[in-house]
């Protein structure tokens, strides 16, 4: 039999997770968080109460409720995605499909988005040349899907000004976090200026 | 532009993507008599009205529904949107 040798790699291609920190704001990587969604099937929206039985309460529409195990967001009608640790719970996309059952379509996301962790001391007035968010509003426990850099992402809050998620498409995980960089720096200069 | 979504409020058009005229979801039953017909009318024929048109957008950028907007060709003005699911099962319920 062909031995296989397979090493995990990061949506940079690295062996370790991308960290950018630039004048006290830090874009970080965050490989060790697996990410699955769920949508419920045609007639099914009840399983959002399955769902709150999860995920430790209601996530209603542009919510986002950290928990443990898993956290989840809304992601549009009868639509959530689920992230947990990853070395706990590779199989998150099984895991859900057993607990929701034919009520719902579950899709393995751990290689279809990447995680950023973005956290500083004044985030507004990066994410205000980042994306089209309303922040005045953009409270902790929200999520909102937006483009950035012409790139779908979604941005939730943790800590409004402090600490926000951020998601992409995996494969475009490289030029994400050279736009958010790209801002970090400007905004630094700026503000050093 | 700002479409009135009818969960999430008021967003940016550019958030959107245009499809066309809302009769697209009254597709016709394609083994029905005169299906060739009926599918050339689906197809090619739409009124073009200058005043009130609804249309059926995507919310791409956003929660990904489709909605359908009515919306004022003249004057750009946007009097209602509704989800485009909702649309679809009321029709459907109604047949």
């Amino acid at each position: 039999m062909t031995e296989y040798r397979l090493f995990p790699r990061t949506a940079f291609g690295a062996e370790s997770a991308h960290s950018v920190s630039i004048a006290g704001v830090t874009l970080t990587e965050r490989p060790d968080v697996a990410l699955a969604s769920v949508a419920a099937r045609t007639g099914e929206a009840e399983i959002a109460g399955t769902m709150a039985e999860l995920c430790g309460g209601p996530c209603g529409v542009g919510q986002y409720k950290e928990g443990a195990p898993f956290s989840t967001f809304w992601s549009g009608p009868d639509q959530w995605f689920v992230l947990a640790d990853h070395a706990a719970h590779e199989t998150l996309a099984a895991e859900l499909q057993a607990r929701l059952g034919d009520r719902a379509s579950v899709t393995e996301q751990n290689d279809g988005w990447v995680v950023f962790d973005l956290t500083g001391n004044a985030l507004t007035p990066m994410l205000e040349r980042l994306c089209n968010i309303d922040l005045a509003r953009f409270e902790a426990g929200q999520a909102q899907r937006c483009v950035i850099e012409h790139i779908s992402s979604f941005v939730l809050c943790r800590d409004p000004g402090l600490s926000y998620r951020l998601m992409c498409g995996r494969s475009f995980a490289r030029s994400f976090a050279h736009a958010v960089e790209t801002i970090m720096a400007s905004v630094a200069a700026q503000a050093a200026a | 532009m700002l479409i009135p979504h009818p969960i999430l409020g008021l967003r940016d058009a550019q958030e959107f993507t245009y499809l066309g005229d809302a009769s697209l979801l009254d597709r016709p039953d394609g083994m029905a008599e005169g299906a060739s017909e009926a599918f050339h009318d689906y197809l090619y024929l739409r009124d073009n009205p200058a005043g009130e048109h609804r249309e059926l957008w995507f919310h791409e950028q956003g929660d990904r529904s489709w909605l359908v907007v009515t919306r004022n060709t003249l004057t750009h003005e946007i009097t209602k949107a509704e989800l485009a699911r909702d649309v679809a099962l009321a029709r459907r319920g109604v047949k």
